[in-house]
């Protein structure tokens, strides 16, 4: 039960995989202007992986070791196709949010990075755990980017007003470097120095 | 001809993979602590990206763009769906390839860029200038000159970033902030100075 | 048997490639069908706004039965701006009809300040019960292209309505040619002066003078995005110009107006 509860809360904070592994920045940030579309996201790499993980995890006894590789990828690609579709079929509107960066969690190293370091060598509940705790780790970086972003940037959380902006007659005027891509890096380093101050055991 | 240059001028300086699509960042943040290191890693992405995004060009207006099939009787079949499975078994494939053909007729430039090969396979840039190709509709040509493009852009970024880190050492930094953090700060920094371009009109 | 060799190798390639197969063309084929249909919904949704039934939209009218109602379907030859029969107008896709030479024609450089390069030869209009028309529009924008609806009331230049359906421009900066406090400025807007020059153009925020003598064909762009402003006004301006729509503005004036 420990061990459970290890592999789901672990990388939310103590190994979160984007302020400590560097893992998955990639695709993320880019996604972070705007809060419903980093929720997005979130679900859809959480799914991901934690599907790919108990599905590697499963056939884990099965697989050659020298085409490990490309099986994890396969694994991982097909999922990335389905969740695609998914949205496309039944959240149109933010399939066109978020473009190509739904099919770049294939790349993203937290789905390939867990597959190869945790569900190659741990059964299949545990590993598909240690996958929602993975995609929630990310997502708390992603969401907390995403509220600061949006907030700041465009004045709302969700897309409803929270300070009225001077372009609907309010007074708030928009910080529009929150919206540029050089703010999540900002923002990613402050909550990085933030953790690492809470937690000094993380520094490096 | 200017054309051209202008696919390549804007992938490496306004689109600048790295620092305005924040793609390729993990190997980014972690291989650049040495200028050395930097170049080489750069330099395998370059080779890639060239080979790379021109094969998944023509692969996509040959075999899964709609009406692509219509050379072999199937004029309204539309595979595009199956793109990305496609252009990562591509990508790692050319990979494999690359570090084989290296290995056996450049081993010096092997052991050198060795390490670095795998590590691109899942760096999103390669992909990432993959799909941006797809969506754009560009041709072998055009996307030949933007794989290049894109993977200079990448190199120019991540020698840069590491040129800054290796300066780092003698500046005394808090200490939560040391390593990762103060990285962030700095790629944002360089990310806002890159935005400066953005303002450039042809 | 072991894992490495190499009939256990190929028989687990094998499998994978089955079982992911499957559940990928699964997954596409339930998209296929809901695709098409959001993509007809939204392309009805957008005309349906520009046409001026924003309110209906947001009171909870069904799109589907307002734009059957309100809606036809024409089909405008733009080199003379008369309609045409040339091909079937419930199966001509626009924005398809680019990749088909027969059915596209180059733009010259110098008459393209839109980006656009080639268009279609044909243009798939929607006439509006209350006589206005609703053009399609496209072009480039900063990020990516930029694709909407202009609407034109009968008197062939006055504006009635603009919306985009797809762009990619920057959030909250670009993005803001979405935000219904701006797209405000355009009804009642007129296209062409009175000697009938193309007048209609964005100005860089702050800019719009109220009281200057052309008020009436100028519209204020949107602060942060002055590349955005400048696109739109290269798009408006080439599609409501001479390569564009004018000679079917003019005789729809004449027929309608």
């Amino acid at each position: 039960m420990a061990k459970a509860k290890d592999a789901l809360l672990d990388p939310l904070f103590n190994n979160n995989p984007i302020a400590l592994q560097i893992l998955g920045i990639c695709s993320a940030l880019a996604v972070t202007n705007k809060l419903s579309t980093a929720l997005t996201m979130t679900i859809a790499v959480t799914l991901v992986t934690a599907c790919s993980n108990a599905a590697i995890s499963a056939i884990r006894n099965h697989i050659p070791n020298s085409i490990r590789i490309i099986v994890q990828m396969t694994i991982i690609a097909t999922l990335v196709i389905i969740i695609d579709q998914m949205l496309k079929a039944y959240l149109y509107e933010m399939s066109k949010a978020l473009s190509v960066y739904v099919g770049l969690i294939i790349t993203n190293c937290i789905v390939m990075g867990r597959a190869e370091a945790y569900a190659m060598k741990n059964p299949v509940g545990l590993s598909f755990l240690d996958g929602i705790g993975n995609g929630l780790g990310y997502g708390v970086v992603l969401m907390s980017v995403g509220f600061v972003r949006e907030l700041f940037g465009s004045g709302k959380l969700f897309g409803v007003t929270i300070l009225n902006t001077v372009n609907d007659g309010g007074w708030y005027v928009t910080n529009g470097l929150m919206l540029l891509a050089p703010s999540a890096f900002f923002l990613i380093g402050f909550i990085i120095w933030g953790l690492r101050t809470w937690k000094p055991e993380l520094q490096e | 001809m200017s054309h051209y240059f202008m696919i390549f001028f804007n992938s490496v300086f306004i689109d600048n993979i790295a620092l305005t699509f924040f793609l390729g960042m993990c190997t980014f943040i972690a291989v650049s602590k040495k200028v050395s290191t930097a170049i080489m890693l750069g330099a395998a992405v370059i080779a890639v990206e060239v080979i790379t995004v021109p094969i998944n060009s023509l692969l996509y207006s040959f075999l899964l763009k709609k009406g692509a099939l219509a050379w072999a009787g199937y004029p309204d079949l539309d595979l595009s769906f199956l793109g990305l499975i496609c252009y990562i078994a591509v990508i790692a494939a050319i990979v494999q390839i690359l570090e084989m053909a290296l290995d056996k007729y450049m081993p010096a430039l092997y052991n050198a860029l060795g390490i670095f090969l795998p590590l691109i396979t899942v760096n999103c840039a390669i992909l990432g200038a993959v799909l941006f190709m797809v969506e754009r509709d560009y041709n072998v040509v055009e996307s030949t000159v933007y794989g290049a493009g894109v993977g200079f852009g990448f190199a120019l970024a991540i020698c840069l970033l590491a040129g800054i880190r290796e300066k780092l050492v003698y500046c005394d930094i808090p200490k939560g902030l040391q390593g990762v953090g103060v990285t962030f700060i700095i790629v944002g920094l360089m990310a806002m100075s890159f935005k400066a371009f953005s303002g450039l009109q042809f | 048997m072991s894992n490495d060799s190499i009939f256990k190798t190929f028989l687990v390639a094998f499998l994978l490639c089955v079982v992911c197969s499957v559940l990928v063309c699964l997954a596409a084929i339930v998209r296929i069908d809901k695709e098409a249909y959001n993509k007809q919904l939204e392309i009805r949704k957008t005309v349906l706004a520009a046409g001026g039934y924003q309110q209906q939209i947001d009171a909870g009218g069904k799109i589907d039965e307002l734009f059957t109602t309100n809606m036809e379907l024409k089909l405008v030859d733009l080199a003379t701006g008369e309609y045409t029969t040339a091909v079937d107008a419930a199966t001509y896709n626009q924005r398809e009809a680019v990749e088909n030479p027969e059915l596209s024609v180059g733009i010259p450089a110098d008459l393209d300040i839109a980006k656009i390069g080639t268009r279609a030869k044909y243009a798939a209009v929607y006439l509006d019960k209350s006589g206005t028309v609703v053009l399609p529009i496209h072009g480039g924008g900063m990020w990516g292209p930029i694709y909407g609806y202009i609407s034109v009331a009968a008197d062939g230049t006055t504006i009635k309505g603009l919306t985009f359906y797809q762009h990619a421009e920057t959030p909250g900066l670009g993005a803001e040619i979405d935000n219904p406090n701006w797209k405000k400025q355009w009804p009642e807007k007129k296209i062409y002066n009175s000697s009938g020059k193309l007048a209609i153009k964005v100005v860089k925020k702050g800019k719009y003078n109220a009281s200057a003598a052309d008020a009436v064909s100028t519209v204020d762009g949107l602060a942060g995005a002055t590349v955005t402003g400048n696109k739109v006004n290269a798009i408006i301006r080439y599609w409501l110009g001479e390569n564009g729509y004018a000679p079917f503005l003019a005789k729809f004036k004449a027929e309608r107006g």
